[in-house]
């Protein structure tokens, strides 16, 4: 049991690592890919890799504002039971 | 079929009543096979009848006419996605022990479809009503002492809905005579106050925090109900009450920004997702603003799409919390190991939720896009992008990350029993199906369209959006740590929680010292009253005392003189 527990892929250290690089290379794989499709619609929103940076502004943001919400109105989970 | 006999809630309402009376195979085929008859029932309404102004059955009542039964192509998408939710409702319920949860959630689905093919407002008021008694009626019977105080909570949020709705409808019919339930604008103020009603059952601010205060507190199956009926009813009656109404616009963004910043703050997994249903409703109240008929189409395409793929995920991370007891995102961590199956699952109805490519979310969602730039509200395309950027953060991965890989909780659960597993693959296979064949899925929309989502450059910006988003979120998650820790955030909610509490305490309490006092003076008064009466006219008093015949001449004397005098003076 204990050695079924060792070997699956989620202990593995190295998995980490090589999920990393994967997510990477598709990263950069999907800036690639713009090049090769026509946009249907004209605008600064269909601008050349204006998804990838917009994508990576809202994830960074919304983490940023979610923490100081979170930051200003955090109470014990008790507080309404108190 | 022009009978009252042929609506498609009757099956599953008489259903529901016998659940209470069967047991074993019985209750399964019965609850198995009520939505079945139920999704025969709507899709054997004859094309004539799906016109728009299909009336199946109206009532004289009183000097109007009720339409009970009136179809059309967006009551006929309302009521399937209803029934296919109702099966899966039930085959994930199958075993559940509270015959009252099952009793409750399908007169609560009977209902719903009840407003669904409602023609009318008195119509759609009564079965709105019928609904939030059964929805509470789902949530008190979990049984816990939390689940009866987040029940009381939510009846009173509805039955106050209930109350602006009626004074609308009633202002309403006084104002024009009429009882139909037909496109409107917030114009006059009982059309505001019916708007104002139906919003309030969307999650829309400021009562947003009703969603995740008490559908969490349902049993595991309970909660796959009450996701599904409530808001998208909601979203019914706005799509055919309301399209257009611009402040819908606002409300709507405001819901999804709302939804993912709280979901992000939250630790319970599954009160997360009550806040991702105000997320995603909010897509839908934003289409619904917009107004076009792609918009609507968007709109109403999004709650059978959301209908479906938050059933599974509310299915998954029940099955979580059946098989392990927990519900925080502090109690769980490496559950891929044992439950592939749940995890795989979650992890489709997480990309549906994000409108990942391929998937029922992203046809559905990517034609609201498409209407706000066609309509040229550009500045709502981005907040809309944003916002689906922000869904995969919450769903799509915290979620996942946190319960089924991130840090090893220790815990080897089982998968859930076969009935529960069987219908989240159906709704998985579902979520698959539509992303895949779009334009299957898009004849069911009320209006026709010539839309195809699925092209190379929507594909790849789409993925970029999300990918690069989530490239965000494990970011921070490496170099600044996501320290999730047992808290609540605070939310408008407080205000009816803690400060109208604190004042219905105070006043309770200086309205007894107030009412002590009052009484005390008031006994004090009438004791002295009765100590001075009793003090004349008591066995001792002045006036029982006996007095002598001389004294008593003599005054009759003096008063007869006054008589005398009084008498010359004045005649």
């Amino acid at each position: 049991m204990s050695e079924q527990k060792n070997t699956h892929w989620l202990d593995n250290p190295e998995t980490p690592k090589r999920l990393w690089t994967g997510f990477a290379i598709v990263l950069v794989l999907l800036v690639i890919a713009e090049l090769f499709v026509t946009h249907h619609h004209k605008g600064f929103m269909f601008n050349f890799g204006f998804s990838a940076w917009f994508g990576f502004l809202v994830g960074g943001v919304s983490i940023v504002l979610s923490k100081g919400w979170k930051k200003i109105l955090k109470r014990k989970d008790i507080y309404y039971d108190e | 079929m022009s009978s009252l006999l042929f609506h498609p809630a009757l099956p599953i309402l008489i259903g529901a009543f016998l659940v209470l009376r069967l047991n074993g195979t019985a209750r399964s085929i019965l609850l198995l096979g009520t939505p079945l008859v139920s999704l025969a029932l709507v899709w054997s309404i004859p094309a004539s009848l799906i016109a728009p102004d299909g009336v199946v059955i109206s009532i004289p009542y009183m000097e109007w006419t009720l339409e009970p039964f009136k179809t059309d192509k967006l009551s006929r998408l309302f009521a399937t996605v209803f029934g296919l939710m109702a099966f899966a409702g039930n085959l994930y319920a199958l075993k559940q022990e509270k015959v009252l949860e099952l009793f409750a959630a399908n007169i609560y689905i009977a209902f719903s479809l009840g407003v669904v093919f409602a023609g009318d407002l008195i119509t759609v008021f009564v079965f709105w009503e019928m609904m939030a008694l059964a929805s509470s009626t789902i949530i008190f019977s979990a049984g816990t002492d939390t689940a009866r105080a987040a029940g009381i909570r939510y009846l009173m949020i509805h039955l106050l809905g209930g109350v602006v709705l009626m004074a609308g409808i009633a202002g309403e019919v006084s104002a024009t005579g009429s009882i139909a339930f037909t496109s409107m604008l917030p114009d006059t103020l009982p059309r505001a106050l019916i708007l104002a009603g139906f919003l309030l059952n969307t999650g829309a601010p400021p009562f947003s925090a009703w969603v995740p205060d008490s559908y969490p507190e349902a049993s595991y199956s309970g909660m796959v109900f009450l996701s599904a009926f409530t808001t998208k009813t909601a979203v019914y009656v706005l799509a055919r009450g309301f399209p257009g109404a611009e402040i819908l616009i606002f409300i709507g963004l405001f819901m999804i920004f709302y939804g993912i910043i709280y979901g992000l703050c939250e630790n319970n997994a599954r009160k997360m997702l009550g806040y991702s249903i105000v997320n995603q409703v909010g897509f839908m109240v934003t289409a619904i603003g917009i107004g076009s008929a792609l918009a609507i189409n968007g709109a109403v395409a999004h709650a059978f799409a959301h209908i479906i793929y938050k059933g599974l995920l509310i299915m998954a991370t029940g099955s979580v919390f059946y098989v392990t007891g927990k519900r925080k995102f502090t109690e769980y961590g490496g559950l891929f190991r044992t439950m592939p199956l749940t995890a795989i699952c979650c992890i489709i109805g997480g990309l549906s939720i994000s409108a990942f490519p391929f998937t029922s979310g992203f046809v559905s969602k990517a034609m609201t896009a498409e209407a706000t730039y066609v309509g040229q509200y550009y500045w709502v395309w981005y907040l809309l992008a944003a916002g689906t950027a922000g869904v995969f953060l919450d769903v799509g991965i915290k979620l996942q990350y946190f319960v089924f890989f991130g840090k090893d909780s220790g815990q080897r659960p089982p998968e859930p029993p076969l009935h529960m597993r069987a219908a989240m693959v159906f709704f998985a296979i579902l979520c698959v199906g539509i992303g895949v064949a779009p334009q299957l899925f898009y004849q069911l929309l009320p209006y026709a369209q010539d839309y195809e989502p699925n092209t190379p450059d929507h594909i790849v910006t789409q993925f970029q959006i999300l990918l690069f988003s989530g490239a965000a979120f494990f970011l921070f998650l490496k170099y600044y740590g996501w320290h999730l820790v047992n808290s609540l955030t605070l939310d408008f909610d407080w205000f009816y929680r803690v400060w109208g509490r604190n004042i219905a305490v105070a006043f309770t309490q200086n309205a007894g010292s107030a009412r002590d006092s009052i009484i005390d003076d008031l006994s004090k008064g009438a004791k002295q009253t009765i100590d001075r009466i009793y003090h004349r006219h008591g066995p001792a008093g002045v006036l029982a005392r006996t007095m002598p015949t001389g004294r008593m001449a003599f005054w009759a004397i003096v008063m007869l003189a006054v008589y005398l005098l009084v008498d010359f003076a004045f005649m």
